[in-house]
């Protein structure tokens, strides 16, 4: 295996995507504030904490092959309507892998050495959930869903005694599908599953599209405006 | 089970951050690296017959002189070590000659063995001095090292730091351009030494240079199987030198 030009230029378009970025971030965090004051007052809103054990796919099996059981998310959606929510995701993955003879081949040189590697990404996410069936009626609440927004990456790596990293924020996409499992008799709780497919456009260090599979396995909690339940 | 609901994110968030660790360097071995680097506008293909010098070079400030003496014994690391040096380039498709005049390139064998609290950084050839000092056949320095105020060859990319390990010796590979090698001898006999920094003098051209870390132990000792591999690993991590 080998990975090649770690500290690969800044790309000219970088400075856009940047401020690309910082506006993404503005108008999550305007919508954060309008959903949970809206939300909250209006209509039941849906908390999950989950794990979420990670698998790399394409081009990220060249950096880091192995899965991970590190990663958690918290949520927060809200019902616009009696099938959709809209709501917001935080996620955190770390994948490490440890090579015993890993190559690094960069321009006129290369290493071959023990390596450590880590690769950490933050997604901040906007969703949007579709529910197939009814809140009140199913046993079982599946649905499909998008979460666009942007993640702080953070690859490292430490070869021998040479390491490198590299720190950016990048737009991230990621198709999810799940369910929703009620529990008690009000079923104001329960437990929620899902496959969520990660997609950032990374662009660096030989990885184009970063790519992994989240599965998640979450509790959620629903919030009730006042007034509402009874 | 009411109170299942409250537990649960209090055994995930213990799950998780147990899980945040990262395995530190343990061994010798983990920190041991094979590094290659080589002139990236040189046509490798040019090269076509080598020579090998009688012995490897030793550069150590540590080493006592039954120590040194055992290295250069029959069938010592010196002589192992030229052994493995012309057996991979052999391996690789060129053709040993015996003599300076028929070579292309002289395959230079390095043995360093420095103690040093810091990290020691060195660009290729740095070791040879000025000409009149000489790099020769057999030639060994047993004291500190001293520095080249020579015009290096300068291809060596300035992003990668080498290091010199301190504790297990580094074994040095070079392609030291036998044309180059010869300008040099010329000029040597022709300039009064030291020379006169305005006497535009030639330098040496090294295209290839491979390091393996862990070569041998701390008694100059030889390693066959790390040396074995960490010299594969240099030729896999140099595809170009196939010919």
């Amino acid at each position: 295996m080998v990975f090649k030009r770690p500290w690969s230029n800044l790309h000219t378009w970088l400075n856009n995507v940047q401020i690309m970025i910082i506006m993404m971030k503005k108008t999550i965090l305007i919508s954060l504030i309008v959903l949970a004051s809206l939300g909250t007052a209006f209509s039941q809103s849906i908390w999950t904490l989950s794990m979420e054990p990670s698998t790399p796919l394409g081009d990220m099996r060249n950096f880091i092959e192995k899965s991970t059981y590190r990663g958690f998310s918290a949520s927060a959606s809200w019902f616009v309507s009696e099938r959709i929510t809209v709501g917001l995701n935080i996620q955190w993955t770390g994948f490490y892998q440890k090579d015993e003879r890993y190559t690094w081949t960069f321009d006129g040189a290369a290493i071959t050495a023990t390596a450590w590697k880590e690769f950490y990404m933050w997604p901040l996410y906007a969703n949007a959930r579709y529910y197939f069936l009814d809140e009140d009626e199913a046993r079982l609440l599946p649905y499909a869903g998008l979460n666009m927004g942007v993640a702080y990456i953070d690859q490292n790596a430490k070869v021998g005694t040479y390491e490198f990293q590299d720190k950016s924020w990048k737009f991230a996409l990621a198709p999810e599908v799940g369910t929703r499992l009620p529990m008690g008799i009000e079923r104001s709780w329960g437990f929620n599953f899902l496959i969520r497919y990660q997609m950032a456009f990374y662009n660096k260090n030989e990885i184009d599209l970063l790519q992994f599979l989240n599965y998640s396995i979450g509790v959620y909690w629903k919030i009730y405006p006042r007034g509402e339940r009874y | 089970m009411k109170h299942l609901k409250y537990l649960i994110p209090f055994v995930l968030i213990a799950l998780i951050t147990s899980s945040c660790h990262k395995d530190p360097p343990k061994t010798y071995d983990d920190t041991d690296m094979t590094m290659t680097t080589y002139n990236t506008e040189f046509k490798f293909q040019d090269y076509t017959t080598f020579v090998v010098p009688d012995s490897t070079l030793l550069k150590t400030n540590y080493l006592t002189d039954a120590q040194v003496a055992s290295i250069y014994a029959e069938g010592g690391t010196s002589d192992q070590t030229l052994d493995l040096i012309t057996q991979s380039f052999l391996g690789l498709g060129y053709t040993q000659v015996d003599s300076l005049s028929q070579a292309d390139f002289i395959a230079v064998p390095t043995l360093l063995m420095v103690q040093s609290d810091e990290t020691v950084y060195y660009s290729p050839g740095w070791w040879w001095g000025y000409p009149g000092y000489g790099w020769g056949w057999g030639w060994y320095k047993s004291t500190n090292y001293y520095y080249w105020w020579y015009p290096p060859y300068y291809w060596y990319p300035p992003t990668v730091p080498v290091t010199v390990s301190t504790y297990t010796g580094t074994l040095v590979f070079e392609m030291l351009d036998a044309e180059s090698y010869r300008k040099v001898l010329d000029w040597e006999n022709t300039h009064p030494d030291p020379p006169e920094p305005e006497d535009n003098a030639p330098t040496y051209e090294i295209n290839w240079q491979a390091q393996v870390q862990g070569y041998s132990t701390d008694d100059g000792s030889y390693n066959k199987e790390r040396a074995e591999r960490g010299v594969q690993e240099a030729l896999e991590q140099s595809p170009y030198l196939v010919k």
